[in-house]
């Protein structure tokens, strides 16, 4: 069997909040609770869910922005959870994993010119001894996301929203990365733009052999690029499957609810639940199911016990008591 | 955070405000040159008499001990002892305390009642005639130093009008003090109704008070116009506006209470800067009050009033800014602590 | 602040930048004002006519003619050419006093900020602790030990005027920090160092700057009135707090210009201050204009 390029085994992170005496915590956010993940070469796993569920923790847990809080995340075989900053650099895991956000204007700095920011990562990293090199790989950069090597001396608020992510993505890429959190790539931009960064994507996917892990709230885009797609509520995924068979084979009530939402909505907008409340708080997670609340097809088992995340079929997994194989 | 876990908090930090200035004072004394000892006898005393002195004023003990009597003392209302004078110190603001009181207070309530009023003027007739003249009043006000500006005042006034008498202090020379009194000039003369001595304390107070309420006058007039200009640009004031509310009654009763706010916020600060200020003008105008004893008692390197100067000005700086927390409180429902 | 108003003021670059300036009438003057008594204080020997300490006493408390411009003091000493040398005195401790402030209130400020936790919380503290006291009591406390004197006046303003510069500097790192380029510099391997001295400061120091334009007004003004209380500049440097100080027992016998002339040139550099300072804030801040 084929083993995954990167796997998480009983990821959990809690925010802390509100501080009390001595600055110990009052509660904790269950932003991420156990999560188990494998993703396999040169695929795009796709993580779906609405703002809020633990999507974004999850992108900044792999790329090591952030600490979790227990379990275990393997890159290529290797435990890089216990990784600290020296050693990430070491072993050039920061070169490996790669990350592109959501809002190119907020990752560019505003004060620094298009060419430092697209030098920066070669530069900290010290990938290369002569200028020379470095001016060659820019170029090269600039060729492979379709951009102008005039825009070496602007600012980053000088360029369009899709230009700027086109500089994210070529930062990303100058480390020669094999795996790239896709964090929203597309949100920030407007519909026309996004679709070609889109198939820029899957287009460098294709040439540099690359794995991504998709981040969005966005079905159409997951079923766009994905191979796989994995859905998120309230920290936890509560369904995984293959792309093609989402529309059609998603079980899960939330799934279900999800690809209605995306079907009837008439206007370009970020699908809202609107015919149900907000989620339950993270803080005061519910007994039993955590989508029960919501649920338009819960029953009574739901609200005492917890389910799991079960097989329905090779490569089709579902948290719910309603589902069962066959 | 409630408001009794805010209060708390508050407190501690006062306390360590005073617990700081007790430090401070108390390692001035430490560290300046010449023996307090010997500072008490007269010069040909013998070693002896002042290794007795050193023994019965506790200076032979460990530094932590001398400091925990120090606060002991202190916290008996026991502010030092002035060689200069040779009274207490207590004994010594008692007698100018109400000298700078008077001073203080009557500035600071001209400065927030004219500045408050001038910032709306200047907020309401935006960009007008009175807006730029009240602007380059401000800007004098906060770049001119207060000393300057009373010593001029002291030539145009007494020198070349004879407006106002001459700059001796409370009185003139010929006038006394009441005896048994509160201290406050304006206030006991009322009382007595002696009608001659509250015109003259009256116009003795006249310029230090108008000199050292300009540069707040002119902080709060700045401020208040800011935040009116800005309150006036919130929905609930065109919405006011467009229901057909009076003008006057929009600005009195419905920007003012917000449009206030950062005065409110600085007025700790302005307290801070109008002790500093009271120092310099009590100087130009021979105020007998507290600042012009602090400079003094530098100059003749007594100790014992620069020490209660500073735990005095830590106490008043500390109940100062509670006050101004619970004035901020009553005026914004919002801020739950 | 919400993603559209940062773009907003991210499209003001430096073109942009200068027409706000020069729009801005005030500032213009006052960075003129700032700009000719730089002139005046490196300059100072070569436009004093007569040294100033030069005493004569032909010429004793002369009021102000073709001879002596601003008159001359008790001494005979020319006025103008004190005046002229107290701009060196101002500005250069002035000048001392804001660098080493600056720097200082930079360093805490961004290193507190962007450590957090208890080690921040503690220096916040401190910071407010120092802040509780004005700074005309810092300066009587360090003159009482230390003696009066321009070195003492240096130390006592820096004690008091660093806290307000690494407050604001604090503030800034802490929302940088939370910035997407400095989490996307972290994904690419940049060590903590390197964020702070690329990312971080190049950003702070703006509105740092605006806040040492301002509170070099301060500086100044605190010099002369700690100087005219007699434990700032001593005698016989020529400093302006201490020349109006000199002059004080002649104002009620109507000599007025040892007190004016001196004055005038405080209020006239602080006000170039602070209307510069009030024009940088527009530039940099636009939330905070007033």
């Amino acid at each position: 069997m084929v083993k995954p390029i990167l796997s998480t085994c009983k990821l959990k992170k809690l925010f802390p909040v509100g501080r009390g005496v001595w600055n110990k915590p009052k509660a904790y956010v269950n932003a991420l609770d156990k999560v188990d993940l494998d993703i396999m070469g040169c695929t795009t796993f796709g993580l779906l869910g609405e703002s809020g569920c633990g999507k974004t923790t999850l992108a900044q847990l792999i790329t090591r922005l952030q600490e979790p809080t227990s379990g275990t995340i393997w890159y290529k075989g290797h435990d890089i959870t216990k990784m600290k900053g020296r050693d990430l650099r070491e072993n050039r895991i920061y070169s490996q994993i790669q990350i592109v956000f959501q809002n190119p204007a907020e990752v560019l700095s505003p004060r620094r010119t298009i060419d430092f920011l697209l030098k920066e990562p070669l530069k900290i990293n010290k990938v290369y001894e002569k200028e020379i090199e470095i001016e060659q790989k820019i170029e090269e950069l600039l060729d492979k996301v379709n951009l102008r090597p005039e825009l070496l001396t602007r600012f980053p608020h000088q360029l369009s929203g899709g230009q700027q992510q086109r500089i994210c993505i070529a930062r990303a890429l100058s480390l020669n990365p094999d795996f790239i959190v896709l964090d929203e790539p597309t949100s920030a931009l407007d519909v026309s733009v996004q679709a070609k960064i889109l198939n820029l994507l899957v287009e460098l996917q294709q040439k540099e052999r690359l794995t991504y892990l998709l981040v969005t709230h966005d079905i159409r885009v997951a079923e766009y690029i994905c191979t796989d797609i994995a859905v998120m509520y309230l920290g936890e995924i509560v369904e995984i499957l293959k792309a093609e068979e989402f529309r059609q084979n998603a079980k899960h009530p939330y799934s279900k609810l999800l690809i209605e939402s995306a079907n009837t909505e008439c206007e370009e907008k970020d699908f809202d639940l609107k015919v149900l409340d907000d989620p339950p708080s993270p803080i005061n997670l519910p007994k039993g199911c955590r989508f029960q609340a919501r649920c338009p097809v819960s029953i009574p088992i739901c609200s005492t016990i917890h389910p799991e995340l079960k097989k329905i079929s090779d490569g089709t997994k579902c948290r719910c008591h309603r589902v069962t194989d066959n | 955070m409630n408001f009794s876990r805010y209060l708390l908090k508050r407190v501690v930090f006062m306390l360590l405000v005073l617990i700081g200035a007790s430090i401070v004072a108390f390692i001035l004394v430490r560290v300046v040159p010449g023996d307090p000892a010997r500072m008490l006898l007269p010069p040909q005393a013998k070693q002896e008499d002042v290794d007795r002195v050193r023994i019965k004023m506790g200076l032979d003990r460990p530094y932590i001990k001398q400091y925990l009597n120090y606060l002991k003392s202190l916290l008996e209302g026991d502010l030092g002892f002035s060689y200069h004078t040779g009274r207490t110190v207590v004994e010594e603001f008692k007698l100018r305390l109400p000298a700078t009181i008077e001073l203080s207070l009557l500035s600071l309530g001209f400065a927030a009642l004219v500045g408050v009023w001038l910032g709306i003027i200047s907020a309401v007739h935006k960009n007008g005639l009175i807006d730029h003249a009240s602007r380059l009043f401000s800007i004098g006000g906060i770049s001119a130093p207060g000393f300057w500006i009373g010593l001029l005042c002291i030539y145009i006034f007494y020198y070349k009008l004879s407006w106002v008498p001459a700059p001796t202090g409370r009185l003139s020379l010929t006038k006394e003090v009441v005896a048994g009194g509160s201290g406050f000039l304006l206030f006991d003369a009322l009382k007595n109704g002696d009608w001659d001595l509250f015109k003259d304390a009256f116009m003795h107070l006249l310029l230090p008070v108008l000199v050292l309420s300009y540069s707040f006058l002119a902080m709060i007039c700045r401020l208040t116009r800011a935040g009116m200009i800005e309150v006036s640009q919130q929905d609930y004031i065109k919405f006011a506006k467009s229901c057909g509310v009076k003008t006057n009654k929009i600005i009195w009763k419905y920007s003012l209470k917000n449009g206030i706010k950062p005065v409110l916020t600085m007025l700790g600060m302005f307290l801070a800067q109008l002790i500093g200020g009271v120092v310099f003008i009590e100087t130009v105008f021979n105020w007998p009050g507290i600042g012009r004893y602090a400079v003094d008692s530098i100059n003749f390197l007594d100790y014992g009033p620069i020490q209660g100067f500073i735990i005095f000005m830590a106490l008043i700086y500390v109940l100062i800014n509670l006050a101004v927390d619970l004035i901020y409180m009553a005026i914004d429902p919002r801020i739950q602590y | 602040m919400t993603r559209d108003t940062r773009i907003q003021i991210d499209k003001s670059k430096q073109s942009h930048r200068k027409k706000i300036f020069l729009s801005n009438k005030l500032s213009v003057v006052g960075a003129t004002i700032v700009f000719v008594f730089i002139l005046i204080a490196i300059l100072g020997p070569l436009l004093a006519p007569i040294p100033p300490d030069e005493i004569n006493y032909h010429s004793i408390l002369n009021s102000p003619s073709r001879a002596h411009y601003f008159g001359t003091d008790r001494y005979g000493r020319d006025l103008f050419s004190r005046v002229i040398y107290g701009a060196r005195t101002s500005l250069s401790i002035g000048f001392i006093v804001v660098i080493f402030s600056t720097l200082l209130g930079l360093a805490i400020g961004t290193v507190s900020g962007y450590l957090g936790g208890n080690i921040d919380n503690f220096i916040m503290r401190f910071v407010d602790l120092l802040m509780a006291f004005p700074s005309v009591i810092v300066a009587m406390v360090l003159a009482t030990i230390m003696g009066g004197g321009i070195k003492t006046l240096i130390i006592a303003m820096l004690v008091s005027s660093w806290t307000g510069t690494a407050r604001i500097a604090r503030g800034e790192t802490l929302s940088l920090k939370q910035s997407g380029y400095v989490t996307a510099t972290r994904g690419i391997g940049g060590k903590w160092s390197y964020i702070l001295f690329y990312h971080i400061l190049p950003n702070v120091l703006p509105p740092v700057l605006v806040s040492s334009t301002l509170s070099f007004g301060n500086v100044i003004l605190n010099t002369a009135g700690l100087s005219f209380i007699g434990i700032g500049v001593q005698p016989p440097i020529s400093e302006w707090g201490l020349i109006i100080s000199e002059g004080r027992q002649y104002i009620v016998s109507g000599q007025w210009w040892l007190v004016f002339f001196p004055g005038l040139a405080i209020m006239l550099t602080v006000m170039g201050l602070n209307l510069l300072g009030d024009g940088l804030r527009d530039i940099f801040d636009p939330r905070q204009r007033r």
